[in-house]
């Protein structure tokens, strides 16, 4: 059995492995958000990421994610570390978090699956892309930051790898996200270390709505 | 606790001193340290210091010798001026003179002025009778129009409504994208020398704000700009004895004239202001609140906008910000929408010529012009924005300083909620008495000008009072699904309060969550997300404004100050710092 077989196998049976991935990923947000009520460390917002990324893998429930995911970070601003950081990252969130609650509200409304963000009703992975390509660029992007605030580098590397890694996973069910994965970590990391607010919007509007479109147009193809 | 004043350099005019008949000798040295305190603008013995000199039979003198050019003036004057009858007071003893001598006048034109000479600009009455005219065939309209055809009726009130949303949510991200490239520190003209600083008159108006006093005063110490040059006003109500208390306990009548408002209605800011502007002797004049810590180089700054800004600018409005904005979530909204607005939206305004309505605090004024606009109006409880309005009215304009005073935040919701509805029911006084001459409304900028008035100030309280209703029918709707509310929604409408829904929420949400950015302050963002909180909180506020407007239209909701932790700690070292520079200690037998 190839890997591309197993992968069919399991997206075959997603209505079975479907309850169990959401277990996980639940567990795993909640073990993030644990790490962040016990420790605001840089180490633990390391493992926080990891935890909320790995959910973000294991569970297809990306606006769910997306709210849990800034939940979590303003929680750990409450704690008073890293507070700069955070709120960078809520910025860089928001613009997907809109997205998605649009598109639930409208799919809803309009009682139909296909949208403006159709892509996230086409398959499970594409719906979980554009959280998980952001959950992926954001070590990335914040890496000067990250190290400016004294974490180690092999920390950000391994954060980085490890959600660039789940992304990636993904993208093998639409190959052209590869591609737009490193470009929105380039654009992601170019916006935020710049000190223009409105260029950071712009771009990170632009990606979320470029991934969007891409996946949406890979899917259809493929 | 005995507390006993420290000799400084004005002994020979301390306390015993005041008392003392010794009449004032006509010798030049008695006159060498002579304070042109009078300049009296507008009252006819004009800049003649002897003339009131002989009135009051009394002269005030420090040891700030005067310029050059009024030792000439003086010598000249005291050759022909008998003074044998005249005493030598302390600052404090010769102000209240000139107050008690001209308190009638002043307090009329501060109260009478601007109603008398500009009636039109003026909230004394609300609405004018065309006003009245018109909305009431506007409510006649809409209830026959209900009568006969309902459905029609409603869509109409739906649509108008939606219209403004949706050209508010497309006016904002218009300002916002016009100011992309807006930084805080600017390129700044060049600061004059010392020697070339015109005086300033710093007005504080307070009201029963003991906490705050020791904070605002040692902020004001700390300005960087000579101090011969500050004619510094402490303006308290006549029933205030407590601040008065507070503000001889902690010495300042060295350093700050007491301006003591004499009671009557309407008991507002803009009336204290207006009758020590009467005092005034700054060719600047410049208004701090109770809470007040302006950047030390801000008055420098200002004269530098002056010195170097178009003939027909007037004021100059500094950004303003908090100092505890991290305190609570009211306080970190507070902080948000302060940043959107003064650091995002005020420029593009300005860059658009369009009307600013100024902040109640850090507007710096050319003294003869806002003499000539007729002050602050007494009856508007945001006398503040509407001058800012009137100022473009009258064809004049705004400057923006990047300078920055930080005030205290509310930190509590029932005071935050009497600061808001105080607001909101001055926004609508403001609206009503521009909307008397609607041409004039946008200044130089046009159709630009005349939007901004209308959003920022009229849109501002209808979108409060307009949200809760349309959140409501949303609910309602959402929960039952009613054909009843189908109907109010035919497609095209449909389409745009979608828009207004989805686009609008979030736009605004993100703006303010981008707006603290500009500052440095990333750790405000996350705050955004509970920005529809704060909306409804400004819709009570809007609501009970309202209310407030028929049942108590000049009623000056009054705002706690020194409620914060932040402001606790701020007081403590203040105080020690303002009594030692004031030369008040505390007697070891204390």
């Amino acid at each position: 059995m190839t890997l591309v077989d197993g992968l069919s196998w399991l997206n075959a049976h997603e209505h079975i492995l479907g309850s169990v991935r959401l277990a996980g990923g639940v567990y795993l947000l909640a073990y993030g958000l644990f790490v962040l009520a016990q420790d605001a460390s840089p180490r633990a917002f390391v493992r926080s990421g990891l935890s909320i990324a790995a959910a973000c893998v294991a569970a297809p429930i990306g606006p769910f994610i997306a709210v849990a995911t800034i939940t979590s970070l303003t929680a750990l601003s409450w704690r008073g570390g890293f507070r700069n950081l955070q709120g960078r990252f809520v910025v860089l969130w928001t613009p997907a978090l809109f997205l998605f609650i649009a598109e639930i509200y409208l799919r809803w409304l309009f009682q139909t699956d296909a949208f403006f963000l159709h892509a996230l009703n086409a398959s499970r992975t594409t719906s979980d892309i554009p959280p998980i390509i952001f959950a992926a660029a954001a070590p990335l992007a914040m890496a000067p930051l990250l190290e400016k605030e004294g974490l180690r580098r092999i920390d950000i590397t391994a954060t980085a790898l490890v959600m660039g890694g789940a992304a990636a996973f993904y993208a093998l069910w639409a190959p052209a996200s590869v591609i737009i994965l490193v470009m929105t970590s380039i654009a992601l990391a170019r916006a935020v270390t710049s000190s223009a607010p409105f260029t950071i919007a712009s771009l990170t509007l632009l990606c979320g709505a470029g991934t969007a479109y891409l996946t949406t147009a890979t899917e259809m193809a493929l | 606790m005995m507390i006993s004043h420290q000799a400084d350099t004005q002994a020979h005019l301390s306390a015993e001193a005041d008392d003392r008949q010794t009449p004032v000798s006509s010798a030049a040295a008695d006159l060498e340290g002579l304070n042109v305190f009078a300049r009296l603008g507008r009252f006819p013995i004009g800049d003649d210091v002897f003339g009131v000199a002989r009135e009051l039979r009394c002269l005030y003198s420090d040891k700030n010798s005067p310029s050059p050019t009024e030792k000439a003036a003086l010598g000249k004057n005291a050759q022909h001026t008998p003074l044998r009858e005249t005493k030598l007071v302390s600052r404090r003893t010769f102000s209240e003179a000139l107050q008690r001598r001209y308190q009638e006048k002043a307090n009329d034109e501060a109260v009478s002025g601007l109603h008398r000479t500009a009636p039109a600009a003026s909230a004394k009455h609300l609405m004018s009778t065309g006003q009245w005219i018109v909305a009431i065939a506007i409510l006649a309209s809409l209830l026959v129009g209900l009568a006969i055809a309902p459905i029609a009726a409603l869509i109409t009130l739906n649509a108008a409504a939606t219209l403004y949303l949706v050209g508010a949510i497309l006016f904002r991200l218009y300002l916002a994208w016009s100011v992309v490239d807006h930084k805080l520190d600017g390129d700044a003209p060049a600061i004059p020398a010392d020697a070339d600083l015109p005086t300033v008159t710093i007005l504080l108006p307070l009201y029963r704000e003991t906490r705050s006093l020791p904070i605002l005063a040692d902020s004001i110490s700390a300005l960087d700009y000579p101090k011969e040059k500050l004619d510094i006003k402490l303006i308290l109500e006549a029933d205030d004895r407590g601040t008065l208390k507070e503000a001889e306990r902690l010495g300042l009548d060295q350093q700050f004239d007491f301006i003591i408002v004499p009671p009557g209605a309407p008991q507002t800011k803009p009336k204290a202001c207006n009758y020590a502007l009467a005092f005034s002797r700054g060719a600047l004049t410049v208004i701090y609140d109770a809470e007040d810590t302006p950047e030390p180089d801000q008055l420098k700054k200002a004269a530098a906008a002056f010195a170097s800004g178009p003939e027909d600018m007037v004021c100059v409005q500094a950004r303003l910000n908090y100092y505890n904005a991290d305190e609570n979530w009211l306080t970190r909204l507070f902080a948000l929408e302060y940043a959107l607005w003064f650091d995002s939206l005020l420029p593009a305004l300005h860059k658009m010529d369009a009307p600013i309505p100024l902040g109640g605090t850090s507007n710096i004024f050319i003294t003869e012009k806002l003499r000539e606009l007729g002050g602050w109006d007494p009856y508007n409880v945001t006398e503040d924005a509407d001058l800012g309005l009137r100022i473009a009215r009258r064809g004049f304009r705004t400057g923006l300083i990047d300078s920055t005073t930080l005030e205290e935040a509310n930190c509590k919701t029932p005071n935050w909620l009497r600061q808001r509805s105080r607001w909101m029911k001055g926004y609508i006084q403001t609206w009503f008495v521009n909307m008397r001459e609607p041409s004039a409304m946008s200044g130089k900028g046009g159709l630009g000008g005349f939007l901004s008035t209308h959003m920022f100030i009229g849109g501002t309280v209808f979108s409060a009072l307009i949200n809760p209703i349309l959140w409501a029918v949303f609910a309602y709707w959402l929960a039952t699904r009613s054909e009843g509310v189908n109907a109010l929604f035919p497609e095209p409408l449909m389409t745009l309060n979608l828009f207004a829904l989805l686009f609008g929420n979030a736009l605004f949400i993100y703006l303010a969550m981008l707006a603290p950015l500009k500052r440095g302050w990333p750790a405000l963002s996350p705050a955004a997300l509970l920005a529809p909180i704060y909306w409804w909180l400004t819709s009570i506020a809007a609501y009970k404004a309202v209310w407030q407007l028929i049942t108590r239209p000049w009623f000056w909701e009054k705002t706690r100050h020194g409620v914060s932790a932040a402001s606790d700690a701020k007081r403590r070292a203040a105080i020690a710092r303002v009594r030692a520079a004031n030369g008040v200690i505390k007697s070891d037998a204390a």
